[in-house]
């Protein structure tokens, strides 16, 4: 219930057996490889095998990402959200991941030749177009394209001029050259395509003279025929195109049907390069190794037994952290508690040393989670669809814990909206006119939930001050502990009892009396003590005196708890106004109630969604701001042991390599 | 004309309670879905993430439409019998609806500019995504207390 007790280790071991330490370690994934005693000149080079490995992962992750661009991976609903996860046995995996490279490369020859193909598909189809778009005007033309030369006496040509002029300029044309005809194929809008015909005598004289009357020449090099023949083949060719590209399809269908393998190489190999990784941090003479690296005490036996196991002529070393050493850190705590993590570790871990605040913030959290949803049936919703993600997602870890404590903000939301007689708002009361309240109905004493709010916020800033009064006495300061933590748990409280004491019955005069009393010597108390860090004398009282000013940042602390009304209430009211609103057709005939259910369960709903956000976010600001900054001390280095991260694939029952 | 004015403002009161801090929210989740659209386009699989930045600067919108809501509680125009207000307290349900009003249209701009910020957190860093929740969530310190503030006065009006 704390953070991990962490034992620096090394193995040491003859260099054979590398492979299979790094194998292990990796297995157990408890083992945190440290690379500040890495020996820079490490025996051990693995980059041959990186680069072997690399290239695999490259046709891989091509061959992937080829199937996804043309399959998309189907993903559940809440996939979409969590990201994309492949269950595999033990045993798939093994069947996998046989023949790594061989199947690798074998898949990436299928992407390549799929990429391959439609992309020579993709030219085909696109002269084909292009030559279809060309033709298209001239399939009048009777005759073969590739007569369109000049010959051995008379001069063919296709081309095209102005609609407008074309007549009188190559009537003009034609009297200057003798014997130069044309024969127009088709008549558009702006131009007209013609055929003209010229004696080669006076072939020059032809061509600068159909210059001259704005004949511009169309070239039918490619191509061989009559126009619209040439058009039925491009047309026949393009049929065959579609039906390639439907072969190609298939091929798709089949390629991606190795995407399980695919994924399982892809893991299996990014986890041999996990491996090859570490053993470049590995120290060692030609023929032995050595690693080190920090492990969880909790882990250290099991971790012993495994890499012992493994053969008589390696050794494992362990010894506490030295004093100079700064070990990382990993939160361990019971199965309760552990659920409140998360919360801690979004803020960041604490540092070496200090207090893990997540069993404390437990409760905190889970009322102010209740609290800012108030409803005993939403309560239930939200405990029950976490169950059920539970067993949806398979979420391991943080994930699972996160659940966790969804599952118990949900159960906690139960309890408060029993207390304050929220049950899908005001529902029972307005269908049945019961009083469901316990404690009291918000909507008809507000001001006592505000007073809950900020009682609530007092107890847990006492909690902080005194969680932190003790870390003190636990390094032995108790100075500090006394000046720092109760001088103002006295100075405070006398504060409440001054103010608020005349107002606890018959003998509350005497009590607000003797509050003043405490103020006064709680305050001489801090303004000597708050200073001690100065030197000088006058500045001690200086810093003293000012200090008292702090009172106002735990008087803004208590009122920041307001927020727990303000989102409660919020919930409230939304939860009435849905009955209010969805309640009134319940009055028409057969379909009234019907409407009114749907009406109601949607209403609702949407009402949960609307407000756990703020229910999540606004308990955790509480702890992060309002009582961490009590005691709670950042700066730890986060715990990250050498293990079996996949991408794609979670291997069920053991985890296999 | 005369005797209806109180409740006329007493109307201006929830449009203002539920007009600007509806105007804010919508800049403020316009902000956040705009930059959110850009980190979709690379990486669809942050939908879940961004959707949930986008939605914290939706709440302000809320809180206006309740105190709208308490107003018209308060003076009957949801069960059907309107009461008649004299115009003070007309006027006073309009005072009460300034705190939400003003801070909850402000303070949604704002957050949405945080929240879009943490949009480029999501993005680079999806595993720090929390704490970009929690930046965007210390501006929402100032309109729950607004909230209170205008729930408060609205309480307070006897009709």
């Amino acid at each position: 219930m704390a953070i991990s007790e962490m034992r620096r280790v090394a193995v040491l071991g003859h260099e054979s057996r590398i492979g299979d330490v790094v194998s292990t370690l990796q297995r157990l994934g408890t083992v945190e490889v440290s690379s500040d005693t890495a020996d820079p000149s490490c025996p051990f080079d693995p980059a041959a095998g990186l680069a072997h490995v690399d290239s695999v992962l490259s046709e891989l992750k091509y061959s992937i990402d080829i199937m996804g661009r043309h399959r998309r991976v189907s993903k559940t609903a809440i996939e979409s959200f969590t990201g994309y996860r492949l269950y595999l046995t033990d045993d798939e995996w093994t069947t996998y991941v046989q023949d790594g490279a061989e199947n690798a490369h074998r898949i990436y020859g299928m992407a390549r030749a799929v990429e391959q193909s439609l992309a020579d598909l993709a030219a085909a189809e696109a002269r084909v177009l292009t030559s279809i778009e060309h033709l298209e005007p001239w399939t009048q033309l009777r005759v073969p394209v590739e007569q369109a030369t000049p010959a051995k006496y008379v001069g063919l040509a296709l081309g095209t001029a102005e609609s407008r002029s074309y007549e009188a300029a190559l009537a003009d044309a034609a009297e200057a050259v003798e014997g130069l005809s044309w024969e127009v194929v088709a008549s558009e809008k702006d131009k007209v395509r013609l055929m003209v015909a010229y004696p080669m005598s006076a072939a020059d004289d032809a061509i600068r003279a159909l210059a001259q009357a704005g004949f511009t020449k169309v070239s039918f090099e490619q191509y061989s025929g009559v126009p619209s023949d040439i058009i039925a083949r491009l047309e026949q060719e393009f049929q065959s195109i579609q039906a390639q590209r439907a072969q190609i399809e298939r091929d798709i269908d089949i390629l991606v049907e190795e995407r399980p393998r695919a994924f399982a190489l892809y893991d299996s190999f990014a986890l041999e390069r996990a491996r090859l990784d570490v053993t470049n941090r590995f120290g060692g003479t030609e023929r032995t190794f050595i690693v080190e690296g920090w492990v969880q005490l909790r882990n250290l036996q099991e971790f012993r037994t495994a890499i012992e196991k493994l053969a008589d002529d390696i050794v494992v070393l362990d010894r506490p952290p030295h004093d100079d050493e700064e070990p990382p850190v990993e939160l361990e705590n019971n199965r309760f508690a552990s659920a409140f993590e998360p919360v801690t570790k979004m803020m960041g871990y604490p540092r070496q040393g200090s207090l893990d605040p997540s069993p404390f913030l437990g409760p905190f959290f889970l009322i102010f989670f209740g609290l800012c949803m108030t409803d005993a049936a939403y309560g239930i919703v939200i405990a029950a669809l976490a169950y059920w993600l539970i067993g949806q997602t398979r979420a391991r870890g943080m994930g699972r814990q996160f659940l966790n404590l969804l599952i118990m903000s949900g159960l906690a939301t139960v309890f408060v909206g029993a207390m304050l007689g929220g049950w899908a708002g005001d529902l029972l009361p307005r269908l049945f006119g019961w009083r469901t309240a316990i404690l009291f109905d918000p909507m008809e004493e507000p001001t006592k939930f505000l007073i809950l709010s900020f009682a609530l916020g007092v107890v847990q800033i006492y909690t902080g001050i005194i969680l932190k009064a003790y870390d003190n006495i636990r390094r032995g300061d108790w100075l500090s502990a006394i000046f720092d933590q109760v001088f103002w748990l006295v100075f405070l409280t006398s504060i409440g009892l001054a103010l608020g004491g005349r107002y606890l019955g018959p003998n509350g005069p005497a009590i607000a009396s003797a509050g003043q009393k405490l103020l006064l010597a709680s305050a001489i108390g801090l303004v000597l003590t708050q200073g001690r860090h100065h030197k000088n004398p006058l500045m001690r009282i200086g810093s003293g005196l000012l200090s008292l000013y702090n009172t106002t940042g735990y008087m803004s602390d208590v009122v920041s708890y307001a927020r727990l009304f303000g989102l409660g209430f919020t919930s409230t009211v939304l939860a009435s106004v849905m009955n209010d609103l969805m309640l009134r057709p319940a009055g028409i005939p057969v379909i009234g109630p019907i409407i009114a259910m749907v009406g109601l369960v949607f209403g609702h709903l949407f009402n949960i969604l609307i407000n756990i956000i703020g229910a999540y976010v606004h308990s955790s600001r509480l702890q992060y701001v309002e009582f961490f900054g009590k005691f709670f001390e950042a700066g730890g280095r986060r715990f990250m042991p050498f293990g079996m991260s996949t991408k794609y694939v979670d291997v069920e029952n053991a985890k296999g390599a | 004309m005369e005797g209806f004015l109180g409740t006329i403002l007493g109307f201006l009161g929830v449009a203002l309670a539920i007009i600007t801090p509806g105007i804010g929210s919508s800049v403020g989740v316009g902000l956040v879905g705009r930059s959110g659209a850009g980190v979709i386009t690379e990486d669809p699989d942050k939908f879940g993430s961004i959707l949930l930045l986008e939605a914290i600067p939706g709440t302000q919108g809320v809180y206006g439409f309740l105190t709208g809501l308490m107003i018209m509680i308060r003076i009957g125009a949801l069960g059907g019998g309107l009461r008649t207000l004299t115009v003070g307290q007309g006027v006073l349900f309009i005072m009460a609806a300034m705190p939400i009003a003003v801070v909850g249209w402000v303070s949604a701009i704002f957050q949405g500019r945080v929240a879009a910020a943490g949009v480029g957190i999501v993005a680079k860093r999806p595993e720090e995504m929390g704490k970009a929740v929690i930046l965007a969530a210390m501006v929402e310190t100032y309109a729950v207390l607004a909230l209170l503030a205008s729930l408060l006065l609205v309480f307070s009006v006897n009709v």
